[in-house]
């Protein structure tokens, strides 16, 4: 057989993937693309090696059989001639992955929503065909060029399914009860994984990490009531992420059906923009010819808020509600709660 | 859930759609048929219509619809046609139909469509017009051993007439 020697030009490192490094590639088919790149290490066991390599080529085969226009698409595999390197082909997502604006604060619901309505399409399609994700995180979702989400980073992908179960892995803050309890994973420990994802996109990660990590409470049951919201999430959203959160797996919201029905349901939700420097809080929304502002801010020990119509051109500034003076944060969070809830 | 069409024999089955469509979103009845015998209901669901931007509604719900069929094998669905309605057209039957355009357009890129109208379902099932068979309990509990609701009966009917 002639030796065939491939064009793909190898550029800048775009980030780590679950089991090697991105770069940005260059394919002569297929234009920009996604390289992940495998090599075997200076002191690395070639047995190892071989191991890891294996892994590659089976990640690329659960990609092909993943394919879906919610799935980071494989295009091909292309090994070195003098084998200590295999190169994953992909197709790139412009816009990276989710991890850098989940750690830049929490993203506005709307985007949130339209996030989880594209990964339920692809999740749906990877259950339908057998097959787990066991690693959905912020790090891996995807967005391409026109801000279309797609799951990605299938080092953990299985379709080696034992009775609809596969062995533990996966993001340890993102497993499920059961998956403590028995070690195995299912299509219902990945919507469970939906869940958490999307709760810490809606929060961001200064908020997520200020409450104490899942892998230390999840055990322990209960740990959807024990979450901790913004109070512009809205009470539908808190429905449908605690219902992905039940820690019976039978009674989990864990078709992707019924979470695009509920997802279907809040779609014309008011989305505000929230920012915090660390005390002061502030969320904006556009309304017709108004801005609406409502500011929670520190007052001594206690707490003020305020929400605001602001007139866009003309017009006059008009309080819509306010805390009555300061008040203590438990009060000022209910009544922001409240204003929001009467804002749907 | 079983449709007692006819007891004899079995042959290969195929998977079929039967579709209602309102504006508020699709009921879908999908079933094993097979050449002979009872039809297997496998599903009956709704998926409803997302409230908001229509246009991200609809590319939702086509997604919904194209991967329904295309993961599931749908040999052939059959869409509830649009019909002029004798009590006047309204914005509801507009965006009924607009629906029912992303409808066709969904399955019609993953399987098979027919546009079926109640009077066609009427001439080939039964002696009966189609709102007579939907409305008689009696039918659907002699018929069926499952509960199915008014509009996932008109869905249904769709496929025992294109039988």
């Amino acid at each position: 057989m002639t030796d065939l020697v491939s064009a793909l030009q190898i550029g800048k490192k775009l980030g780590n993937g679950h089991f090697g490094e991105v770069h940005l590639g260059e394919d002569p088919v297929h234009g920009p693309v996604a390289v992940k790149m495998y090599r075997a290490l200076p002191d690395e066991d070639p047995a190892k090696w071989e191991a890891r390599k294996a892994a590659l080529l089976q990640e690329g085969v659960n990609l092909r059989k993943a394919k879906h226009r919610h799935v980071v698409q494989v295009h091909h595999i292309v090994s070195s001639q003098t084998d200590d390197a295999v190169h994953l082909v992909m197709e790139l997502c412009e816009r990276g992955s989710l991890q850098d604006r989940y750690e830049a604060g929490p993203l506005p619901t709307r985007d949130v929503h339209a996030i989880a309505t594209d990964i339920c399409h692809g999740l749906g399609a990877l259950h339908d065909r057998e097959m787990l994700h066991r690693d959905i995180k912020p790090g891996n979702l995807l967005m391409d060029g026109n801000g279309v989400a797609k799951l990605g980073d299938f080092g953990l992908v299985t379709d080696d399914i034992i009775l609809g179960y596969a062995d533990i892995a996966g993001y340890f803050d993102h497993l499920a009860p059961e998956v403590f309890e028995t070690g195995q994973t299912n299509s219902r420990s990945d919507f469970w994984a939906l869940g958490m994802t999307l709760y810490r996109l809606l929060h961001g990660d200064a908020w997520y990490r200020s409450s104490p990590a899942p892998r230390y409470l999840v055990r322990d049951l209960g740990y959807a009531n024990r979450l901790a919201w913004l109070p512009h999430i809205s009470s539908r959203w808190r429905r449908l992420i605690r219902a992905m959160l039940n820690d019976d797996p039978h009674a989990r919201l864990a078709t992707h059906g019924k979470v695009l029905d509920s997802l279907a349901a809040m779609a014309g939700d008011i989305c505000w923009e929230y920012e915090s420097d660390g005390t002061t809080s502030k969320w904006r929304r556009n309304a017709k010819d108004r801005l609406i502002e409502v500011i929670l801010e520190p007052a001594g020990k206690k707490w003020v808020w305020a929400a605001i119509s602001h007139p866009l051109a003309r017009g006059v500034k008009r309080t819509l509600e306010a805390s009555k003076g300061a008040v203590n944060k438990a009060t000022a969070d209910r009544g922001i709660r409240a204003f929001f809830e009467s804002c749907l | 859930m079983n449709l007692l069409a006819d007891l004899d024999g079995a042959g290969m089955s195929e998977r079929w759609l039967g579709v209602q469509v309102s504006g508020e979103g699709v009921i879908m009845v999908d079933a094993e048929v097979p050449k002979d015998g009872p039809i297997t209901i496998v599903l009956d669901d709704s998926f409803k219509l997302a409230k908001g931007d229509r246009a991200r509604a609809f590319c939702t719900m086509y997604s919904r619809l194209h991967d329904y069929a295309k993961e599931k094998g749908t040999k052939r669905a059959f869409i509830k046609e649009s019909a002029v309605s004798k009590g006047g057209m309204g914005k509801a039957h507009l965006s009924a139909a607009e629906l029912r355009g992303v409808a066709i357009a969904a399955l019609g890129s993953a399987c098979e469509v027919n546009l079926v109208s109640k009077a066609s379902v009427s001439r080939n099932f039964g002696d009966r017009k189609m709102d007579e068979y939907v409305k008689d309990e009696s039918f659907w509990k002699e018929n069926t051993d499952g509960k199915m609701r008014s509009g996932s009966r008109e869905a249904a009917m769709l496929i025992l007439a294109s039988r």
